[in-house]
């Protein structure tokens, strides 16, 4: 098993927002999340990398066996969960192409590796720069500082290349996106799909979904996941909407 | 320990006026002011009057050093286009590029320049700091670049200051003249000689950019950690000339930066950068005044400060259009984190304007680092203290990218990287 | 009459329209200060021997203290010898209603246009007049007494209520904080008081008038404001004074005290004759304002200040209660020869404390304003917020616009954001309104309005409106 999250409760300045959340994800697999705003989706994903800001209460989340809750957040992404943030943060000052030497090399540290010399890490950059249309200039630009949405969330994926992490939690990937940026950044992510490698994709629209097929979608519902299913339930979400849930919820209750 | 103005007025008896009668006016209003305490604004947030109270010595003894291998450590790519000031007194110049002039004056050696700009620029009746600095010094190192001159590989400055087990009182002299369409960049290095030497140094630079000159000075402050350094800088600026500088305080307990520049030729431009890193229980207080007195001048001040432990920041900026200086540009900013638990900062940011077609603007902000961004990096495996690290450097950038020698630049991300990685930067 | 006609004629007449003076009956005490004439006062008002302790204490300290010089203004020498500390309208007893006001005193109010009819009274506005030291009439006393709500002249409470007054009076400004404070623990004569009490929102606005009427007079009125655990008020300041040409001293106290949960949001109009266009005349207005802010607590301050030809002003906020709230919203308008030297503090003492700082300044004529603010957080004060933002707009090249902000921060978890601008109207924007249809005047008044409007939004609605007015009116003439 990859990640196994059992009986997750999770506060945020007091206000509970997961209430019980269970999951798990085997190596290989998509799995979707989705859900009404307000949901707890971001929540999950945040609580997974380690956000400071929230406080688990109750229940475990174990990654490779391991209990992730007692790590930091560099260390979980050491151990290989890539988080790619729904509003990525501009760090002035700092270049896309240092920052990424400097994390790669954390990584592989912690791993035990050698660092990186700059030539193999120029080619390596090189190599994942295509996967999502990044050209040269955007790696000497400060860390997102003056990116459109677009250019923000294809180098949220570059990244995800950069570092190859074993869980991606792509979070609200696909807000803010036009259609040609949605297709690229999808095309990035099933290029990385592999039996090794899982995704959790958090998302509020299907839309995404007919570009990266999921293998089980989830709904969430203040924040339990209240409905399982594989790709259709998304389809059929799209089409009865979120209401859907809601009513049922109450009748089940 | 008492602090008196009386042991500066005995030493300036013993050494006759070696600068000539304006040392007289200069101590007589030394006498009369005394030495700045914490109840003058000015001085309101830093109070220098401890760095006084020491048994100084004025002479100057053997020394136990060696200059060649302490420059070793600076980034002088070359020894060429060097010079070395110890204790005040100019000791070795080495070949400079042409154009450049670079000499110890006193009252014996005529010199129409030196005649016609020194003491003309530094406020002795305002500043008792000058006053006293002008009194005590035994000799002014003009350095001149002459008209027409595009000096290309920068000059090197090399302040050195030593004490024995007796802390020392060092003053020292320096006057820029930058003549016509002249350009220079100067560094200027500020060293201990040993890690435990006690000095004060109070050092006064007067600087004049004549007409389309450019002048711009990278000024760095790594004294040992017994040192205080009481620096007031005074420039004036004809029309269309340029002046840029960057005051870097990497060392030192108490550093004091009082910069001020007249615009008084329009189209000049001035440019104040600093950054400061105090860490332990040292203070650093950068006080700037610019003034635009013609019209069309632009100047512009960023200031940014990183205060660790016990430190102490403080930052108080003037700017000052007066009536007739119309279609001023003037911008200041001035921001500080915090990264120590006991960590103070003071910020000024002050505008006084008396012209109406004006575009001045200041901020200033403190805080802590960005919690979002400290999550960014974490969240790609960079360990937090490094990550700290990451965005103090980078917040440094905006002083940091604008310096001009690359080799300059790479010395400075080093020193702080250095200085990053063992101070506590706490949450 | 056409358009421009009507313009130009409400231009002239609105030079300063609350100039005139009233012929108003009035007891007088002598020119001049001593202990004696603070005992005349004490006895006139009928004081407990506390409150004339208080005022000889304060008196004594007062002769040791110097006056302040650190602010940009510039202005001649008081003479404190020869000013009027005590003038009273003559009318006694205690009136029982309307009807037996002084009509001289009701026609003045008129002209200021304040009604001091309840019924004839749209807007629910609580007013207490204050006529140069006394309060001459309070508004819809009984009606708020239903509520446990006390609002009444600062000696009525002194004889009504005195374990209040003895237990805030000086608690939040002690009478040695200042020179001008220390002056008005001294010899203040008059003044509003208002208790809101436990959980109670007051349902109307509070709203004190003064007026100096008579020549030679300082005036020295104290203001408490008290509310009590989970009490809320609006409190509405107004000021004018006839035009003269010898300058007077108006120097107040106000001091608010805001228990735990309990909100109070206090505005003024200050338009004290700002003496005329050579600068002659005028009122000095040294005045001291102050909040205590206990644990979620808020005060908030909005002022704008159009009159007086020196005003030194710093309403403030001790935010001691964690998770207390200051604030502090401020127009200034200086035009021919005004100075004003006026901004805020705000000390962070408690914890998740926060505190906003919006003030607008506007320079006309020869006049220099000055925004001079200090936001200090505490080492124990943990997660503190400031943001402030300070503007200044430059009309005429002869005027001054400074800013001075002290921000002291000895917490490392502290957020603060100080941002100034300095610019000018401009002309672009100018000549916009112009092919628009705008005369300059017009067009100066309404960039000028869209200028303040963060901070006129912070203003009850009565007095929003009123207070656009007056920005109109004080900045006429400086248009070239």
């Amino acid at each position: 098993m990859m990640l196994e999250i059992r009986n997750l409760h999770a506060l945020i300045e007091g206000r509970e927002i997961l209430k019980g959340l269970g999951l798990t994800v085997k190596p290989g697999e998509v799995h979707a999340i989705m859900g009404p705003n307000g949901s707890g989706k971001s929540t999950l994903a945040s609580v997974i990398a380690g956000r400071e800001n929230y406080e688990v209460t109750e229940g475990e989340i174990l990654f490779n066996n391991e209990n992730l809750l007692e790590l930091a957040p560099e260390e979980r992404a050491q151990k290989g969960i890539f988080l790619a943030f729904q509003y990525p943060v501009e760090i002035p000052g700092i270049s896309n192409a240092t920052f990424l030497k400097e994390a790669v090399n954390s990584i592989r540290k912690a791993k035990g590796e050698k660092p990186m010399d700059s030539k193999h890490f120029l080619q390596l950059m090189q190599e994942k720069m295509k996967l999502v249309n990044i050209d040269k200039t955007m790696t000497q630009r400060s860390v997102n500082e003056g990116f459109s949405g677009g250019e923000k969330k294809r180098n949220e994926i570059f990244q995800m290349a950069m570092l190859d992490p074993r869980l991606c939690i792509l979070d609200e990937t696909d807000s803010g996106l036009d259609i040609d940026a949605l297709r690229i950044v999808a095309n990035g992510v099933n290029a990385m799909r592999s039996k090794d490698r899982s995704f959790l994709v958090v998302t509020h629209y299907q839309r995404l979904l007919d570009y990266i097929v999921p293998d089980f979608v989830h709904v969430l519902y203040e924040g339990k996941i209240v409905k399982s299913g594989t790709k259709e339930l998304a389809l059929e979400l799209e089409e009865k909407g979120y209401d859907w849930i809601k009513s049922h919820e109450t009748v089940s209750q | 320990m008492e602090v008196s103005p009386e042991i500066f007025v005995e030493q300036f008896k013993k050494a006759g006026n070696p600068l000539g009668k304006i040392q007289q006016e200069a101590i007589e209003s030394f006498k009369k002011a005394g030495i700045p305490h914490v109840k003058l604004e000015e001085f309101r947030h830093t109070n220098i009057v401890p760095a006084f109270a020491k048994n100084f010595s004025f002479e100057q003894k053997e020394h136990t050093y060696s200059a060649e291998s302490l420059i070793k450590k600076l980034p002088v790519s070359s020894i060429e286009n060097t010079v070395i000031i110890e204790n005040g007194e100019l000791s070795k110049v080495l070949p400079t590029a042409s154009g450049i002039e670079v000499v110890s004056l006193n009252k014996n050696t005529s010199h129409q320049q030196f005649e016609k700009h020194f003491s003309k620029y530094a406020d002795l009746k305002s500043d008792s700091l000058a006053a006293l600095n002008t009194a005590m010094a035994k000799s002014c190192i003009l350095v001149g670049i002459a008209a027409n001159q595009q000096v290309e590989k920068p000059l090197n400055i090399v302040l050195i200051s030593s004490a024995t087990d007796q802390a020392s009182f060092i003053p020292v002299r320096l006057l820029f003249l930058a003549d016509k369409n002249s350009s220079t960049l100067v560094h200027l290095f500020q060293i201990s000689a040993s890690e435990n030497g006690e000095t004060l140094t109070s050092i006064v630079t007067e600087a004049f950019t004549d007409e389309n000159a450019r002048l711009e000075v990278e000024y760095i402050q790594q004294e040992n950690n017994k040192s205080n350094t009481l620096s007031n800088t005074y420039v004036e600026s004809a029309a269309n000339s340029f002046f840029k500088i960057h005051t870097i305080t990497l060392g030192g307990v108490l550093v004091r930066n009082k910069l001020r520049i007249r615009l008084n030729g329009q189209g000049s431009e001035a440019y104040f950068n600093g950054l400061y890193l105090p860490d332990d229980r040292m203070h650093v207080d950068n006080y700037t005044n610019v003034i635009h007195a013609v019209p069309n001048c632009t100047s512009n001040q960023t200031y940014r400060g990183v205060i660790s432990d016990e430190a102490h920041g403080v930052f108080c900026g003037r700017i000052v259009v007066e009536q007739d200086a119309q279609k001023t540009q003037a911008y200041q900013s001035n921001k500080n984190i915090l990264v120590g638990n006991h960590a103070m900062v003071n910020s000024k940011p002050q505008l006084e304007i008396y012209a109406d077609d004006v575009k001045c603007t200041h901020g200033a902000t403190t805080g802590r680092l960005d919690s979002n961004a400290l999550f960014y990096l974490r969240a790609r495996g960079i360990n937090e203290q490094r990550a700290r690290a990451l965005l103090i450097t980078a917040f440094a950038s905006d002083v940091l990218q604008q310096t001009t020698d690359p080799a300059l630049h790479q010395f400075l991300i080093e020193q702080i990287t250095l200085k990053l990685s063992v101070n506590n930067l706490c949450k | 009459m056409s358009e421009d006609q009507k313009i130009l004629d409400s231009v002239t007449q609105s030079e300063y329209k609350w100039g005139f003076e009233s012929k108003i009956e009035v007891e007088t005490a002598p020119k001049g200060l001593n202990e004696d004439i603070i005992r005349f006062i004490s006895q006139k008002k009928n004081e407990p021997e506390w409150m004339l302790e208080f005022r000889l204490k304060s008196y004594r300290s007062w002769l040791k203290m110097t006056e302040p010089d650190w602010a940009h203004i510039q202005y001649p020498t008081i003479n404190f010898q020869d000013i009027i500390y005590y003038a009273a309208p003559k009318q006694q007893p205690q009136l029982k209603s309307l009807d037996e006001l002084d009509p001289e005193i009701k026609k003045t109010f008129d002209k200021l246009g304040i009604s001091l009819e309840e019924q004839k009274r749209l807007s629910n506005v609580a007013v207490d007049a204050v006529i140069d030291s006394v309060s001459v009439k309070t508004t819809f006393q009984s009606k708020l007494a239903e509520l446990g709500i006390i609002f009444c002249s600062f000696s009525e409470a002194v004889q009504m209520h005195p374990e209040l007054v003895k237990k805030y009076l000086g608690s939040v400004v002690p009478p040695t904080d200042n020179f001008f404070a220390a002056l008005n623990s001294a010899v203040f004569t008059d003044g509003s008081f208002c208790y809101i009490p436990k959980g109670v929102r007051c349902p109307m606005e509070l709203s004190t008038y003064f007026r100096i009427n008579t020549a030679g007079t300082g005036q020295f009125e104290r203001t408490l404001i008290i509310a009590d655990e989970g009490g809320y008020a609006s409190y509405l300041e107004g000021c004018t004074a006839p035009k003269r040409d010898e300058n007077q001293l108006h120097a107040a106290v106000v001091e608010i005290y805001a228990h735990k949960d309990a909100e109070v949001k206090y505005s003024t109009v200050q338009n004290w004759f700002p003496g005329d266009k050579e600068g002659k005349g005028g009122v000095f207005n040294f005045v001291t304002k102050r909040g205590m802010a206990l644990e979620n607590a808020k005060i908030s301050w909005t002022q704008v200040e159009t009159g007086s030809a020196i005003t030194w002003k710093y309403p403030s906020v001790i935010l001691k209660g964690d998770n207390s709230v200051g604030e502090f919203y401020s127009v200034a308008v200086t035009n021919n020869w005004q100075q004003a030297d006026t901004g805020t503090k705000m000390v962070h003492l408690g914890k998740n404390t926060r505190s906003t700082i919006v003030s607008k300044g506007i320079s006309a004529g020869r006049s220099n304003n000055s925004y001079r603010g200090l936001v200090r957080v505490n080492r124990k004060a943990e997660n503190a917020r400031n943001f402030s933002q300070c503007d200044s707009l430059l009309i005429g090249d002869k005027c001054g616009a400074h800013t001075f902000p002290y921000l002291e921060i000895a917490n490392p978890t502290a957020q603060v954001e100080h941002e100034a601008t300095t610019s000018k109207v401009g002309e672009d924007q100018i000549f916009y309104c112009n092919q628009r249809g705008l005369s300059t005047e017009d067009a100066v008044n309404l960039i000028v309005n869209g200028f303040c409007k963060r901070v006129l939004n912070e203003l009850p609605m009565e007095f929003a409106v009123e207070a656009q007015k007056l920005l109109a009116v004080s900045l006429e003439g400086s248009v070239g």
